[in-house]
């Protein structure tokens, strides 16, 4: 059974879809970070003389040490943060509803939800080489004309996502015709 | 105008507590939202134990400097020689 915090949750929802980027869009954020982290040694190995010149003036030894230790502090905290960010933001599709929570900041989470009933048109996306090669992309869902589209980003497999949905929009919308045709007949 | 090198250390403690508070609430957002896995309570622990490792290999290197000593930013103004 997938587990995961819904907002909200009503009783006997069950979570059929639990849904993340594809595992190459937090590849791409953690290899920038690494390769970052060893720009120092080569910038060491590159300036040597220099590097062991600056080390024998005291103030310019305290500068570089703290700067290379805060340096690789903060690079270790935005590989941290990527992977928080991976991991936290979850489009969720229920028995009931499609969820969309996102931890767009540290002190900020925007949680969107659509019933499974209201869904009028779903398209999947794919473009470029990498996205292609990979099988991952984008899930656009349609409501309320008024209201922006659900977007589902960069997620993989988005055929079998919008075939998922779509299969239970048309089983709630039947079920919930059913239900309001035998409230009609029980009065 | 002095600048004391003390400055410095201060300095790198102020970006430990903000590299703190931000590691904090990121294990506390993890422990919150999302279902507590093995894995992540792993991921986490390795976060810290680097975390912890560059502090140390820092505070060794900064543990040389000599943290009382004062330099001047501005050097001191050339005075010619009078015999010129």
């Amino acid at each position: 059974m997938i587990d995961f915090y819904i907002p909200n949750r009503k009783n006997g929802e069950k979570i059929i879809l639990l849904v993340r980027r594809h595992w190459f869009i937090l590849f791409v954020r953690l290899f920038f970070w690494a390769l970052l982290m060893l720009l120092p040694p080569i910038l060491y190995i590159v300036f040597q003389g220099v590097f062991l010149s600056t080390l024998e003036h005291e103030l310019l030894k305290a500068l570089l040490v703290v700067f290379t230790g805060v340096f690789y502090l903060f690079s270790l905290l935005f590989m941290f943060n990527a992977f928080v960010d991976y991991y936290l933001d979850v489009w969720l599709v229920t028995s009931e509803r499609i969820v969309n929570i996102e931890q767009k900041q540290i002190f900020s989470r925007v949680t969107a939800e659509h019933k499974l009933a209201k869904i009028q048109d779903i398209t999947s996306e794919m473009h470029g080489i990498i996205p292609t090669l990979l099988n991952y992309g984008q899930v656009h869902v349609q409501t309320a004309a008024e209201k922006e589209r659900f977007i589902f980003k960069q997620v993989p497999n988005p055929q079998e996502i919008k075939r998922k949905i779509s299969g239970l929009s048309e089983y709630k919308k039947r079920f919930e015709k059913v239900s309001e045709e035998e409230d009609i007949n029980e009065k | 105008m002095k600048f004391p090198l003390y400055v410095l250390f201060i300095l790198y403690v102020v970006f430990l507590g903000i590299f703190f508070i931000f590691s904090l609430f990121h294990v506390y957002h993890l422990y919150r939202f999302a279902p507590r896995k093995k894995r992540v309570g792993m991921l986490i622990f390795v976060y810290f134990l680097l975390s912890f490792f560059i502090i140390g290999i820092t505070l060794l290197f900064l543990s040389d400097i000599e943290w009382t000593k004062s330099y001047e930013l501005i050097p001191p103004p050339y005075e010619l020689p009078e015999n010129i």
